[in-house]
């Protein structure tokens, strides 16, 4: 079992680096995910879709469509790569501390 | 060296799993192994990790050791890419007799493909993407092609009666990858395709391919060939995905009793067709990056149509690099099978197995990866993680074709 370590605390990960257990995020967790998404600093703008992703979630218990969180979130699904080059499934929800998707992702 | 207990054996057990396995070919040939190795030869992944080796598989099945299979983990690691049963000279299929033993002894497979196969029964995509959530980013697509290609009368059509074709979505595309949505909706529009969408039964995905659960495949199939009659068209066509293609095609030959003859494609042999008409007019030019590709077991080894994708990318692009060996002797991705959706148990055999990939990509030389398969997408794009293959991407056919397209020769 892989684990993210951060201020001491070990934040347990799946086999494909994504958080087990949402309410273990924290902010550090998206920063410790940032550059291995490709993304140098984590922005208003990123912070803005983290925290809708986030709160998303615990709503539903599910990740949005991509059409929810564009307009939601007021960015153009181009301005949402552009923030997040992995994309909104691998990228986007990772760094939100949401599990992986099931199903063909 | 493990003791085979000859009071455990089931002699019936070979007959039992034969007897049930949905195929289109002639069953009795099942029967004929001479125990050859020419399987456990064209595995590509017999000796690159553990329970990797068809041959030992049918020893088993034909002692009888009931529980040793059902139990084994070669059932669950095997990604049913065929490359085994392609070279068997007596017509032993393999892959259909692991289908066989994963879905009809009460097993309940590894990870989630349950819950994958559930949700798609239950909702009717594996997704669980609601009919507005669907229809709605269908909609959003639509308006952004319009305002793309400036035409307001480039439409995404659903539910249209009589239309040429059925077009079947991966809920991927219409989740998370909705330019994917857009990118075929500008080719359908560029060739003036009589297309529709369903609003009913949309997902060409079919995870009972892998958990080998029949009643639930043909429940899934029935959907289908439902839709191609309600809406009066002539042909359904499957969105580039491999076990979708290949489920789609063959599915309603095992799955289905009546009305199972309708045409199924892909859509790559769409493109063919299109370019064939004088319909796709692409650029080449636009798409100079080195590529090669990656041949989705389902539908080349399976299904054929390796020429459609050489044809489409030789048409696209101007340097186009094979990898090897190719074609239908091309190794699996090493997620096929359900493997993607089967969680941390079988995550080290996904692994293992996409390390044969990730060396057959290196010696390419190349960073792009075309693959109509989105399946193998997912696990490609694992592997170059895993394996640090460093400015790697995967592209689908479509994004090199929309983006290539001559705007001002649109027939």
């Amino acid at each position: 079992m892989a684990f993210l370590e951060i201020g001491g605390k070990q934040i347990e990960l799946d086999e494909d680096g994504f958080v087990v257990n949402p309410d273990e995020w924290t902010e550090e967790v998206a920063k410790a995910f940032a550059e291995s998404e490709g993304i140098k600093e984590l922005t208003e703008d990123h912070w803005k879709v983290i925290h809708y992703l986030r709160d998303y979630y615990k709503q539903f218990q599910v990740a949005p469509m991509v059409r929810k969180m564009c307009k939601q979130t007021g960015y153009s699904l181009k301005q949402i790569y552009e923030l997040f080059p992995s994309g909104p499934a691998k990228g986007a929800c990772k760094l939100a501390g949401l599990p992986k998707p099931t199903g063909c992702v | 060296m493990s003791v085979i207990l000859a009071k455990n054996l089931d002699p019936n057990f070979m007959n039992e799993v034969i007897s049930k396995a949905c195929t289109t070919s002639n069953r009795e040939n099942f029967y004929n192994c001479l125990s050859c190795g020419m399987c456990s030869a064209g595995c590509p992944y017999n000796g690159v990790h553990d329970n990797a080796d068809p041959r030992k598989f049918i020893r088993m099945l034909t002692l009888g050791m009931k529980d040793e299979v059902l139990n084994s983990d070669f059932i669950w690691a095997c990604t049913q890419c065929g490359r085994c049963t392609m070279e068997c000279p007596m017509g032993v299929e393999v892959l259909t007799l692991v289908r066989t033993v994963r879905g009809n002894f009460g097993l309940r497979a590894p990870g989630f493909l349950q819950d994958v196969v559930d949700a798609q029964i239950k909702t009717g995509n594996q997704m669980e993407v609601s009919t507005e959530d669907y229809l709605e980013t269908l909609e959003w697509m639509e308006e952004e092609l319009q305002e793309e290609v400036g035409d307001p009368n480039a439409k995404i059509p659903i539910d249209k009666e009589g239309a040429e074709f059925l077009f079947l979505w991966d809920p991927r595309e219409i989740k998370y990858y909705p330019h994917d949505v857009q990118s075929i909706a500008k080719i359908m529009w560029y060739v003036g395709a009589d297309w529709t969408c369903s609003s009913r039964w949309w997902d060409a995905t079919h995870y009972a391919l892998f958990n080998g659960n029949d009643e639930e495949a043909r429940i899934i199939t029935q959907r289908y060939a439902d839709e191609v009659k309600r809406l009066k068209v002539k042909e359904l066509v499957v969105t580039e995905c491999g076990h979708a293609t290949h489920a789609n095609k063959w599915g309603p030959k095992v799955w289905l009793e009546k009305d199972n003859t309708y045409p199924v494609k892909s859509i790559v042999e769409k493109y063919v067709e299109w370019f064939e008409a004088g319909l796709l007019k692409v650029d080449p030019s636009k798409n100079t990056e080195p590529i090669t590709l990656h041949d989705p077991c389902n539908s080349v080894r399976k299904q054929g149509l390796g020429d459609a994708m050489r044809y489409v990318l030789k048409k696209t692009v101007t340097d186009f690099r094979e990898m090897h060996p190719n074609g239908v002797m091309n190794y699996c991705c090493g997620g096929g099978g359900g493997l993607l959706a089967m969680g941390k148990d079988i995550y080290p055999y996904r692994m293992a197995k996409g390390k044969l990939k990730a060396d057959q990509i290196k010696a390419t030389g190349c960073k792009l990866i075309a693959c109509p398969c989105h399946n193998c997408f997912d696990q490609l794009t694992d592997i170059i993680k895993y394996y640090n293959l460093e400015g790697c991407r995967v592209i689908h056919l479509h994004h090199l074709i929309s983006h290539a397209l001559i705007m001002d020769e649109k027939p």
